[in-house]
């Protein structure tokens, strides 16, 4: 092709060179001039619908892209799926201890309301029965009212209130100088009245035993009434202090 | 001129309608516009050197069009699709440099 093109010399053939571009450029009316023209607007409109269609990444890629871009998406799929998987297992680890934590706070809670009524520190209610005892000649001693307790105690009583003091693990019964009875420490005017919470059907006929805790009251010249309810408040509660010389064994 | 006037009319009115090119067309219209731009710049230089022949032009644009079209299709069916693409890109943009180098040379004598 080169070949058939020479160089321009001289300037007078630059001259005819430069002619023949604009002869070229001028519009002629031609047949042919206008199937170039046709043409050369067809190819203007390939090349518009190309630019337009490279756009759209996917359509023009080849088989190999399209391979390479399948295989990419297969992989990062799955990449995702493992990091998915291990999500799930730390969500389930999660939960599993959130529920054990749960559980286990329950059980503490049980046991701490367990330990409030042993202690005395939480008022409490339930089935049980009042026990009440007339003293009109003042002769029911300190010991018969804690064999009365320790009966009821025997048969499962499991909070006890005489009077308005609540009788827990360190309660005393004493008699005081004027001979009133004291429970720990706080003067209990007769009658006495014992709130106690357990099961009736145990604890009043186990103070009617003959020779039990109801014949001791009358041998003190008192009479003991007991009643089964179905719900006894204890509302009394003693405030605990801080054991100061002993300490839990681990 | 009219063949200027044609190129530019025809992108504009490509960039404006934006047509659809048909699903079976498209693997080989990018290497039959590469064709026609080689044969245009190859008219353009025999204009310049005084040959211009319009019907050799006609002919031979429809001709490369279609050659560069039929080679690419053949390396589709032989499985060397995209190489022989780039092999007929590759010749064919050599040819449009030479002709633009022919060009300038004539137009500017260095």
């Amino acid at each position: 092709m080169s070949e058939g093109t020479r160089t321009p010399q001289s300037r007078d053939e630059q001259r005819i060179v430069w002619r023949r571009l604009k002869e070229t450029l001028r519009p002629q009316a031609t047949a042919s001039q206008v199937i170039v023209g046709l043409l050369c607007l067809l190819l203007g409109v390939s090349i518009a619908a190309q630019m337009g269609r490279n756009d759209e990444s996917l359509e023009g890629a080849t088989q190999q892209e399209l391979v390479r871009l399948l295989d990419e998406s297969g992989r990062h799929s799955s990449d995702l799926e493992v990091e998915n998987a291990e999500l799930e297992r730390t969500l389930e680890t999660l939960r599993s201890g959130q529920e054990g934590d749960a559980a286990a706070r329950d059980a503490a809670e049980q046991r701490l309301g367990d330990l409030e009524i042993l202690a005395g520190t939480a008022p409490a209610h339930g089935r049980g029965i009042v026990v009440s005892i007339a003293d009109p000649e003042s002769g029911v001693r300190a010991s018969t009212l804690l064999g009365v307790l320790q009966e009821l105690r025997n048969a499962g009583a499991e909070v006890v209130q005489i009077g308005d003091v609540r009788v827990v693990a360190s309660t005393s019964i004493t008699t005081g100088p004027g001979g009133e009875l004291l429970v720990d420490g706080t003067p209990v005017p007769a009658p006495y009245t014992l709130r106690a919470i357990g099961d009736p059907a145990v604890m009043e006929p186990a103070l009617r035993i003959p020779g039990g805790a109801a014949d001791s009251v009358s041998g003190d010249g008192g009479t003991l009434a007991a009643t089964a309810e179905d719900e006894v408040r204890i509302d009394a509660t003693v405030t605990l202090s801080r054991p100061e010389h002993s300490q839990v064994v681990k | 001129m009219i063949a200027i006037l044609g190129l530019v009319v025809g992108i504009v009115l490509g960039v404006v309608v934006q047509p659809d090119v048909p699903a079976g067309l498209q693997p080989y219209l990018p290497i039959a516009v590469v064709a026609a731009l080689d044969t245009l710049a190859g008219g353009l230089r025999a204009s310049l050197d005084g040959a211009f022949d319009s019907h050799v032009f006609i002919t031979s644009f429809l001709f490369n069009v279609l050659i560069a079209s039929f080679l690419v299709f053949l390396g589709d069916q032989l499985g060397v699709g995209s190489q022989l693409s780039t092999a007929v890109i590759v010749v064919l943009g050599i040819r449009i440099f030479s002709n633009a180098a022919a060009i300038r040379r004539l137009l500017f004598r260095s």
